[in-house]
């Protein structure tokens, strides 16, 4: 259990604090040791395997004199260090401005423009958002978030959850640890930021004939998953087996090929009546592509991101906190298995190493397009630097 | 792309926008409508004004924290488009493209990207805008078929709505009462049960009306209905009857008829209360008083009956003079029946003319006659004893009295008219008919008496009518200008049973009247009744002060007279100078009164 700071002494850098424990109680003693130091705000990045208990954070929560924000992710990292169990607390030198919106199904506006009050958010101010992954409105949530900020705002965010895809309470805020929540983080300084997945083509395009938000019915007019074994079984050594689909489709993402050959990735993680499940929607009628992957291609990409948003920043350590927030899909770290260090490397690399880097493995990215508009991401890495 | 799915413009386009951002990649869209003055999308198939183009919708709603409806340069991309004339056009600033298309007839949408659309998907989107504009169209026809629709069903409603209720209070109408009604008699008969039917009429409302006028009239109505709605229960009906008469419907009282009066008495206590309570209007405070009957039900009995007997309850209650409602009893409907027949008596008198006019002479001072009251007499065996003081009122009750006013009025001219001819004592100025409300209420009746006049040939000059002090605080604006025209034509006026009401004096002034006839409530033991004398004192200086005459009605005695005289007052009728007479005596006395000696 360490402070982690570049400058004790400067109240204009974040406090990092990073732990391996996992108790409530010493989380609760972290976040009191940032706020004694003159923290302003606090960020939490917890991993699911602390099991914290939401009812034994309530009042310390609700009781913080400053606000709080952040999420529980299947592991965190700081720097090149990858936690499986314990937490990051960064001590913000400035006020954050927390939003939460209900993701419950009976608390969504059908008019997706009207479930965000646009008016609420500030104009110019970068966001950073925490979702509750296992709720089945986070799309909707995105697009509502989009429709009512508008282009010129700086988005990124990941979804919080564990593994075991079982929902319980993910988000923290000053109400408490909480689940079916949306977190917007308004931050009074400006945020630079890159998106990377690596993923390449590997066969396609072809054409989604039926589907239903996340479910891809049919592809070219047949099953989806039979044309999907077909071509990975025809043009790889893999095979599928009766309980091996997600084995496999994690080597295998779809990818939604937008008109300026942005590829937006939709990971396969079910299959069920030949149907293929994802994470993210996939529109009827949008040309998709099988992609595959490559180790050294997937790490690039990670320093690649780093280099880019290093390169938009302007790195001018002067106006900067010297932090790099990253989202890193959680289903990266199940592909590069124990070469995941190394893309924790490359993101170090690409980021340079006078930058603090705190971390989250999510269950889906959140971040702008090229083209401004905010999406769910699947197999992606998001940096935003501040 | 589905379009059309839908018949709401808003969500279809929504839906359509949305699809649009995603599968072509862009930043943003923007919806431009043609629309009417009040800023409603329209379908306009002239030649495209920008003027006429509105902000529809934009997806996102902002940029930078400012509204894309308030963005200038959007709004000039969609001028420019519409001055190139063409399907589609590009323009370019703040390092995003900005490509606008036509929907035909419908507007301009415009999309934001980075990069431009490519020209083969472009083309590809010229019938996807085709049919947004077909859908646009089936859309607006569609809203404007759901408003019509809508506005026949609220106009329905109303036409409903007004069907069943009284427009001023928006109570229950009488049509509607009679339905309820029905279905409280079928349900209590069913059921054993028993409902009850409270008739309220407010005392005194036509005054508030004659004198405040109608407007004052319908506020208070309409507070009284407002708080007869208060004491309903969420089963009764609370009906506006007509003009100051309300129903209240209790159809469900249980199945014990002693226990359902109990519940009928607490509900007209409540009434009571809430109508007493004082109501303010225009600053003003005024108290209604209300007389209420009520029936109770059970079945087997017509809705009319139901009305009839509460209504017959409360006329009791109001001839009582009671607060508390009256329960209706056959008693009353006998009464009622009686009443009935007396006046198909009087009908039929007025038919086989059984009425004969006599005269109450009056006399001046030094006992010459100086006029006389005509008196209606009943020349039927059966009514011969009865004074007109019984019938005249039940005949005031019914139209009836009208006719009979004619024929007394015109009776009379032709009468005073034979006199004239026989020739009058000098000393003899006036004959005094009387008029009764509803006479002087009748539009016509300057008309009447013109054409009696006319037909009798009478001199008018010694006509004098009567209309009593009641009558003038009722209608004064009306009477003045009723005796005015009178006047004009030579006929006096006298006001009588003076004392018995509540004159304004303001009004009396300017009463063009020669005459005040003292009740003969006053005269009666006026020598030995100091309060008559004061009275008494009190009316004849207001005739010397107003310089009217002032005549005493029913005198009797010597004492009364010589009392009288002391007063100051000098013309007199009554038993003491001579009983009522004939037409053939009254003629004899007149004759008699012309000889030298008399």
């Amino acid at each position: 259990m360490a402070f982690i700071s570049f400058d004790d002494n400067s109240i204009s850098k974040p406090s990092i604090f990073v732990s391996e424990q996992s108790s409530d109680k010493h989380l609760l003693d972290a976040l009191t040791l940032v706020v004694e130091r003159g923290a302003q705000s606090l960020m939490i990045l917890a991993c699911s395997a602390n099991q914290h208990s939401a009812e034994n954070l309530l009042s310390a929560l609700q009781s913080c004199p400053i606000p709080i924000c952040g999420g529980v992710f299947p592991s965190v990292f700081f720097a090149d260090s990858k936690l499986d169990k314990g937490f990051i607390v960064v001590g913000f030198p400035f006020i954050i401005s927390v939003t939460s919106y209900s993701l419950i199904s009976s608390h969504i506006n059908p008019n997706a423009s009207k479930q965000v009050d646009g008016e609420a958010i500030h104009h110019s101010r970068d966001l950073l958002v925490f979702i509750d992954a296992m709720t089945n409105t986070t799309e909707f949530f995105i697009s509502s978030l989009y429709e009512a900020i508008g282009g010129g705002i700086a988005v990124i965010g990941g979804g919080a959850g564990s593994i075991d895809f079982i929902q319980r309470p993910c988000v923290f805020s000053r109400a408490g640890l909480i689940m079916n929540t949306a977190l917007v983080v308004q931050l009074p300084v400006s945020m630079h930021c890159a998106v990377e997945h690596g993923w390449e083509i590997l066969s396609g395009p072809y054409l989604v004939t039926e589907a239903e938000a996340t479910r891809v019915k049919t592809i070219n007019y047949l099953p989806a998953f039979d044309v999907y074994k077909a071509l990975i079984e025809e043009t790889t050594a893999y095979r599928f087996s009766k309980d091996n689909f997600f084995q496999v489709s994690q080597n295998f993402p779809l990818g939604i090929v937008g008109v300026n050959n942005e590829i937006l990735v939709r990971d396969p993680i079910q299959m069920n009546n030949n149907e293929l499940f994802c994470v993210g929607s996939v529109p009827v009628n949008s040309m998709i592509y099988v992609l595959s992957g490559n180790t050294e291609h997937i790490i690039s990409a990670a320093e690649n991101a780093g280099k880019l948003v290093g390169k938009s920043s302007g790195n001018d350590p002067a106006n900067s906190l010297e932090l790099s927030i990253v989202f890193d899909c959680v289903s990266r770290v199940l592909y590069l298995g124990e070469k995941f260090p190394l893309e924790m490397a490359a993101i170090q690399r690409g980021l340079g190493a006078k930058r603090a880097i705190v971390g989250a493995l999510s269950i889906g990215e959140i971040a702008n397009t090229a083209r401004g508009t905010i999406n769910l991401l699947n197999k992606s890495i998001v940096i935003g630097n501040l | 792309m589905a379009i059309g799915n839908g018949l709401n413009l808003n969500e279809m386009l929504q839906s359509f926008m949305r699809v649009a951002i995603a599968r072509l990649d862009l930043s943003s869209a923007h919806l431009f409508l043609f629309a009417n003055e009040k800023q409603e999308p329209i379908h306009f198939s002239e030649k495209p004004v920008a003027g006429q183009l509105s902000h529809y919708m934009s997806i996102p709603v902002q940029y930078l924290g400012v509204s894309w409806a308030k963005n200038e340069g959007l709004h000039q991309v969609v001028c420019d488009h519409l001055q190139s004339n063409s399907f589609s056009s590009v323009a370019y600033f703040n390092e995003k493209v900005y490509q606008s298309f036509c929907i035909p007839e419908q507007g301009v949408i415009v999309f934001e990207s980075v990069i431009e659309i490519e020209p083969s998907i472009k083309k590809s989107l010229e019938p996807i805008f085709k049919k947004i504009a077909l859908s646009c169209y089936a859309c607006l026809v569609h809203e404007s078929l759901v408003a019509e629709i809508g506005a026949r069903k609220n106009a329905e409603n109303t036409i409903a709505h007004q069907a069943s209720h009284d427009e001023l209070t928006q109570l229950f109408n009488r049509r509607a009462l009679t339905e309820n009604l029905k279905n409280a008699i079928d349900s209590c008969e069913k059921n054993k049960k028993f409902g009850a039917l409270i008739f309220i009429d407010l005392n005194q409302f036509k005054s508030i009306n004659d004198v405040m006028g109608h407007d004052v009239g319908d506020l208070i109505l309409k507070e009284v209905a407002y708080r007869l709605k208060g004491v309903a229960r969420g089963k009764d009906t609370v009906a506006r009857f007509g003009g100051d008469e309300f129903i209240i419907l209790l159809p469900d009282l249980g199945g014990c008829e002693q226990v359902a009066e109990q519940l009928v008495n607490k509900t007209t206590i409540r009434i009571l209360d809430v109508i007493e309570e004082p109501l303010m209007v225009d600053d003003l405070i005024y108290n209604v008083s209300c007389s209420m009957g009520f029936d109770i039900f059970s079945g087997l009995v017509s809705f009319s009956n139901v009305i009839k007997n509460a209504d017959l309850a409360m006329y009791e209650a109001k001839a009582l003079r009671q607060k508390i409602a009256v329960r209706y009893d056959s008693s009353m409907s006998e009464k009622v029946n009686i009443r009935s027949a007396y006046i198909s008596e009087l009908k039929n008198a007025l038919k086989n003319n059984e009425f004969s006019l006599c005269y109450q002479p009056q006399y001046d001072v030094s006992h010459n006659i100086i006029g006389a009251e005509v008196l209606l007499r009943w020349n039927n065996l059966k009514h011969i004893n009865e004074s007109p003081d019984v019938y005249i009122p039940i005949a005031e009750d019914s139209e009836l009295i009208l006719a009979i006013g004619d024929w007394v009025f015109y009776e009379s001219c032709r009468q005073l008219k034979i006199l004239q001819d026989f020739g009058l004592p000098n000393s003899f100025k006036k004959l005094s008919i009387n008029v009764s409300a509803r006479q002087l209420g009748q539009e016509n009746f300057f008309d009447t008496i013109c054409r009696a006049i006319e037909a009798s040939g009478v001199n008018p000059r010694q006509i004098t009518i009567e209309i009593t002090e009641n009558i003038l605080i009722n209608r004064i604006h009306d009477v003045i200008t009723l005796i005015s025209k009178l006047n004009n034509i030579g006929v006096d006026c006298a006001i009588d049973d003076f004392g018995t009401g509540y004159s304004s004096l303001t009004y009396l002034r300017r009463l063009p009247s020669s005459l005040i006839k003292m009740d003969r409530s006053f005269v009666r033991d006026i020598h030995k009744d100091a309060e008559n004398r004061s009275i008494a004192k009190m009316i004849i200086a207001l005739g010397e002060n107003l310089e009217m005459d002032i005549l005493a009605e029913g005198v009797e005695s010597a004492e009364e007279l010589q009392c009288l005289k002391d007063l100051g007052c000098y013309q007199y009728q009554g038993f003491y100078f001579s009983h009522p007479l004939s037409f053939d005596q009254f003629r004899t006395l007149m004759q008699q009164s012309c000889l030298p000696d008399s």
